[in-house]
């Protein structure tokens, strides 16, 4: 015998396709897979990023390093994409709701994973320095703009 | 039970329904930004310089304009925020006594109430003044409105308004003159603005409200988009006849579509240089002149070249002085604002910093972006303003602007000490040498003539050393548009104030009179607060009391 059917259910069914729906027609006019990637052109989405990434694309590191491979912790799986989740949502949400400065300024976590991937990178000659003294040295203090210009 | 977590379901599901479709716009939104440009739809010209008619081609640039209606910025020194300088620093009215700024002298509020502003001072008001001391006062030449209506290029060349100021040209209007000259049509346009400059500043405004009407979009419109933007395709104009004919006798080339011939770069300058400056009102027609051609083209300004200048006129005939001081009869000249001087010896200048950059700095307009339109003090946006060049902190560049201005306040204080002093000193010594039977003989006038005569340079140290006090005090940066410069003229400033001391003590020695110099003056009194609409004419804030005493104790960074 079959069970009658549930119209509540029902309509709970439709509303629930619309609401799937909308949210992979959203997804996918958002480029919602490109966020998952660690390509350039996913930071450069939102327009903000557009000098930084014109920047970026005339200078030296574009040849070696995207956006994440300076800005987020490497050889920390965990890190990395937890930190990548923060960042996304974070500047989703300001770019969606407004408020933006003119100019950005990077926070103290982000200049510090920045740093340690700059003596990641570049150990071989950069070993003393970044131990000189038995203090780490800031590289961004004199090398702002080596990565993009710092807006 | 399984009913209500149906029905609470369907709830959640639509509200994240609606959440998620509204996400949707506001990418497609985005998305769409990043595409479209604003387009000129709407015909625009000089005959109708309204900021509404020309702002419905460019919204971007009008909000901006529009947000300086109720734009009230307190920074310690500068801002909108139009509190009265006098009431602040009571010194300025000794320098000024004589003269209408002693009388009613307000911080200007922004461009919006240029116009508005001016119809309301009491420096613009016959009859206040002539009550309050200045009876000789006739009311403002029209050589005023030049900056502070957007009718301005209407009423030299549309076809509305130049009519009303071709009758009866005035002598002036034979003179060469650099703007006028390159122009088709320049005879008339330069008969209607010498015209203009001579008649006085309510006729000119009764003829612009004649065509125009009153109010915000008439009469009242301050400085506006016709000012700065050629309507034909926007581009960058200098509209002000009195700059270019300055310039021209500085070696720059005038041109008939933008005022005077520049790059990009340096539009981004001159737009602002046609109003902020130090001028006088020259000869019987008033024309408003720039006192520029000792300031070689190309250089940076040295307070020496408007000594050079004024000493000129004043050796002439030409211009002998703006008022004569009360107090010593010292034929005086009062600076305005001469942010374009200062500026050009400044680093920021030297290093290809345009006027615009700072106090009109790029904003993020949807994807595009557009030079703010809300024009004001880089205290406003200290992250749009300085750190698209500087990448400290904000708060680190906000110590770096009272480390300057802080200093400047300090020396200024002195410089004011030192320039009263003086001014008591000759005001005690007239008064002495008044007793004297050679000049106690003589009828008043010829008294005091004798008297100014007998004391002749300690009154030009006067002079001089208060032409360095105004443009310290005056100037709208309070010493950062050009920070060693105005170290040099306030030093000069007291220098100068002191060597007339010792001046004063050899002209008063061939008549025998002694008397004994100040050396701490007294402060005169503040002036009772005016009457106007607030925020106008405010008294200072209690922060800026504070900042003021703390700058008296030395009590700064």
């Amino acid at each position: 015998m079959k069970k009658p059917i549930n119209k509540l259910l029902l309509a709970c069914c439709i509303l629930f396709g619309i609401v799937f729906g909308g949210g992979i027609y959203t997804f996918i006019i958002a480029d919602g897979f490109l966020m998952m990637t660690h390509k350039p052109e996913a930071c450069a989405k939102c327009h903000i990023m557009t000098d930084v990434y014109d920047s970026w694309l005339k200078g030296d590191h574009s040849s070696n390093a995207g956006c994440v491979d300076c800005h987020l912790p490497q050889n920390d799986f965990f890190a990395y994409w937890t930190k990548k989740a923060y960042h996304g949502l974070k500047h989703g949400y300001y770019f969606t709701v407004g408020g933006n400065p003119p100019n950005l300024e990077p926070a103290q976590m982000t200049h510090e994973d920045v740093n340690n991937n700059c003596a990641t990178c570049h150990k071989d000659y950069a070993h003393n320095a970044i131990n000189f003294n038995g203090e780490k040295l800031d590289c961004l203090h004199c090398h702002t703009s080596v990565g993009h210009l710092h807006n | 039970m399984s009913k209500s977590i149906y029905v609470a379901a369907c709830v959640i599901a639509a509200l994240g329904g609606v959440g998620l479709f509204a996400l949707n716009t506001n990418i497609a939104e985005h998305k769409g930004e990043s595409k479209t440009q604003p387009l000129k739809t709407f015909a625009q010209s000089d005959d109708e310089p309204d900021f509404a008619l020309w702002g419905r081609n460019f919204p971007a640039q009008l909000d901006g304009y529009l947000q300086m209606k109720d734009e009230y910025i307190q920074t310690p020194f500068g801002g909108s925020l139009p509190y009265s300088k006098i009431i602040r620093w009571p010194a300025a009215t000794t320098f000024w006594n004589g003269y209408a700024f002693a009388v009613d002298y307000s911080k200007p509020r922004t461009h919006y109430y240029s116009q508005i502003d001016q119809l309301e001072t009491k420096r613009n008001n016959k009859e206040f003044l002539n009550s309050h001391g200045l009876p000789a006062f006739k009311g403002q030449p029209g050589a005023c409105v030049n900056c502070h209506t957007g009718y301005l290029k209407a009423i030299y060349s549309s076809s509305k308004l130049q009519g009303l100021f071709l009758d009866n040209p005035v002598e002036s209007s034979k003179k060469a003159m650099g703007f006028f000259d390159v122009q088709e049509n320049g005879q008339m346009m330069k008969e209607a603005w010498t015209k203009m400059n001579s008649i006085p500043y309510f006729d000119v405004m009764d003829k612009v409200k004649s065509v125009y009407g009153e109010g915000i979009h008439g009469s009242h419109m301050g400085s506006t988009c016709a000012d700065c933007h050629n309507p034909d395709d926007m581009s960058l104009r200098v509209t002000r006849p009195a700059f270019v004919n300055a310039m021209v006798l500085r070696g720059y080339e005038a041109d008939a579509k933008h005022g005077i011939k520049g790059s990009r770069k340096e539009m981004r300058n001159y737009v602002c240089m046609q109003c902020h400056v130090e001028y006088y009102f020259e000869g019987k027609d008033s024309v408003l002149t720039f006192p520029w051609t000792k300031w070689k083209k190309d250089e940076a300004f040295k307070i020496e070249n408007f000594d050079e200048y004024y000493d000129e006129k004043f050796a002439n005939g030409e211009f002998p002085y703006d008022f004569i001081n009360k107090d010593t009869k010292a034929k005086i000249i009062k600076m305005q604002h001469p942010e374009a001087e200062m500026y050009s010896s400044s680093l920021h200048y030297r290093s290809g910093v345009t006027c615009v950059d700072c106090h009109m700095p790029y904003k993020r307009y949807g994807a595009n972006k557009v030079t703010n339109h809300n024009i004001l003090t880089p205290y406003a946006d200290i992250n749009a303003s300085c750190k698209t060049c500087h990448p400290q902190s904000e708060q680190v560049l906000k110590d770096r602007i009272a480390f300057i201005q802080n200093r400047h306040a300090y020396e200024l204080r002195k410089c004011e000490n030192n320039l009263l002093a003086l001014i008591a000193d000759i005001k005690t010594a007239r008064a002495e040498l008044a007793k004297l039977p050679q000049f106690a003989n003589l009828d008043e006038k010829a008294r005091e003539e004798a008297i100014s005569k007998a004391l002749d340079k300690s009154l030009y140290a006067h002079r001089k050393a208060q032409i360095r006090w105004d443009v310290a005090f005056s100037e709208n940066s309070y010493g950062f548009h050009s920070p060693q410069e105005f170290m040099r003229i306030i030093s000069q400033c007291k220098e100068i104030a002191r060597e007339g001391q010792s001046t004063l003590a050899n002209e008063l020695a061939p008549f025998n009179v002694k008397i004994t110099f100040t050396k701490e003056a007294k402060i005169p009194n503040a002036p009772a607060k005016l009457d106007h609409h607030y925020p106008t004419a405010s008294l200072p804030t209690d922060e800026m009391k504070k900042v003021d005493e703390n700058i008296k104790n030395l009590n700064f960074k």
